[in-house]
């Protein structure tokens, strides 16, 4: 990892403050130590900052994204040199992996634990975790997190063996909890709320600006299955 | 059975939107060896080619050190079937694998459809374009290769790289709880938990009979050619407009060795 050097920092912070942005920072120390600047603004905030007009954009399953027009941003020239990237600008979500959910809530049918425990034979002596020892995990990112009703639901109707066994959380996102949907697979185990565009699921407008080296404000159009829809709000 | 969550905020130093495994493993890395989880899934990924080639590089070794001191790291081998993580334009046709599955330090976990039997579509699998064909993996790609099953291609993609998935289990119509509802969904991110599950289980086991845990499974895997797996032997991973590889007898790059045979598994993981 290459840190921002200090010329960098001190003209970033400066630029912050003088745009009284100080209270929108929301970076944290792992965020920095990564090179990154969190700040969270509004849409007319940060149309002023970057000189530029926010437009939503929705694709054919229906996300949004809130993405700068046709035309561009550009960025003040004291910062200019030593930003390489502010997201989310003009570059549009790939196609990410996560779970696909289909449109109706069922109660029967699919594959629950039960059935796993069936189909892979998983019966007798050793078809519970024992040893005190033993632990498994799951790591989330992007922000993810599971909710704490929808897990217990989880155990009441399909997993009642595993009532209780409320995972440990670790890293250094371990004090911030958002709101992920929950799934329980055997020992407990959860999947990350699909999430195709992670941006477009914060709560409000966030910059992320990557302190590195040369910014390049280079335009680009939407990849083709985002389509403009209205302008930001 | 205690389970830990991981949870890494932020992204990846080159790319905002993807996730900072780098950041993660140090933080498992500093767990000691006696509290760290020995099997760990996870259902996040990307697709090679948008992942810095020296980072992903740095991000295989942490992969091989967590592995060398008895963690399992299962990954969802990815939903695009041989696009990508998520059905992705192919330039030139060029298939995409997706990072970090295909690394051979990592267990991949494709998928199957609820029948059990054959192979989800949406599997993703094929040949790294990053990483070569690892020994322990040379003689299984071999008897693929050889096996007459109809084959893309070769210009498709790379044809001495490393070779994903390594296993599958169930990823269509696996129930979870959102928003208070049941709802099915499909994808990879629900086999590595659920194959994750199994292989602790194998670990609570080992350990219950006083043995270390499994590790890095894939030479295990590989020199038992599989068979404390059920080989998946029907299905393919359409992508790219092709009907991508198909599932044959053994490995292969759609459902690798197959699905847990809790029974086998337990036989010649725990016992011998």
């Amino acid at each position: 990892m290459t840190a921002p050097s200090s010329e960098a920092v001190v003209a970033v912070d400066s630029w912050i403050k003088s745009n009284n942005l100080t209270g929108s920072v929301v970076s944290d120390a792992h965020l920095l130590r990564e090179g990154f600047v969190r700040l969270s603004v509004t849409v007319e905030q940060a149309e002023n900052l970057l000189n530029c007009k926010y437009m939503t954009y929705v694709d054919s399953d229906g996300h949004e994204v809130q993405r700068v027009d046709e035309s561009g941003y550009s960025v003040s020239d004291a910062i200019d040199r030593f930003v390489s990237v502010i997201e989310p600008t003009v570059r549009f979500p790939a196609p990410r992996r996560g779970p696909l959910l289909k449109s109706s809530p069922v109660v029967n049918g699919g594959i629950t634990p039960a059935g796993v425990r069936t189909a892979y034979g998983i019966t007798g002596a050793g078809a519970h975790g024992k040893s005190t020892k033993n632990r498994v995990a799951i790591a989330s990112f992007l922000g993810q997190f599971w909710t704490q009703a929808d897990l217990e639901k989880f155990w009441t109707e399909l997993s009642p063996d595993s009532a209780g066994n409320n995972p440990t959380v670790l890293g250094p996102n371990s004090g911030q909890v958002r709101a992920m949907q929950c799934n329980a697979m055997l020992c407990c185990l959860y999947e990350p709320r699909p999430s195709q565009h992670p941006f477009a699921s914060l709560p409000s407008h966030h910059l992320h600006l990557h302190l590195a080296g040369r910014h390049r404000g280079i335009s680009r159009h939407p990849v083709r299955h985002w389509h403009r829809q209205r302008r930001a709000d | 059975m205690p389970t830990d969550a991981w949870s890494t905020a932020g992204q990846q130093p080159h790319n905002p939107e993807n996730e900072p495994f780098l950041v993660w493993l140090t933080n498992v890395a500093a767990q000691s060896d006696d509290r760290v989880a020995k099997a760990i899934s996870v259902s996040y990924g990307d697709n090679e080619p948008g992942v810095n080639f020296d980072y992903a590089t740095r991000v295989a070794q942490e992969f091989m050190k967590q592995g060398a001191r008895g963690i399992s790291i299962m990954f969802s081998s990815g939903d695009g079937g041989v696009a990508g993580g998520q059905p992705s334009p192919c330039a030139q046709g060029r298939f995409i694998p997706t990072f970090p599955a295909a690394i051979p330090y990592v267990t991949a976990v494709g998928g199957t459809d609820p029948s059990n039997v054959k192979a989800a579509g949406l599997s993703s699998g094929g040949f790294s374009d990053y990483w070569e064909r690892p020994k322990y993996q040379v003689d299984a790609v071999k008897a693929y290769m050889a096996s007459g099953v109809p084959m893309p291609d070769p210009t498709h993609y790379n044809s001495t790289g490393a070779g994903f998935p390594d296993v599958a289990a169930f990823a269509e119509d696996v129930i979870i709880v959102a928003d208070g509802n049941q709802f099915p969904v499909s994808g990879t991110s629900c086999a590595s938990p659920i194959f994750t599950g199994v292989v602790s289980l194998i670990n609570d086991l080992r350990m219950q009979a006083g043995k270390g845990s499994l590790g890095w499974l894939n030479p295990t895997l590989y020199s038992a050619k599989g068979s404390f797996l059920t080989d998946i032997t029907s299905g393919n991973n359409p992508g790219c407009n092709t009907n991508g590889f198909e599932a044959a007898k053994g490995w292969d790059p759609v459902t690798g060795w197959g699905v847990p045979n809790f029974q086998a598994m337990s036989k010649q993981l725990v016992s011998a």
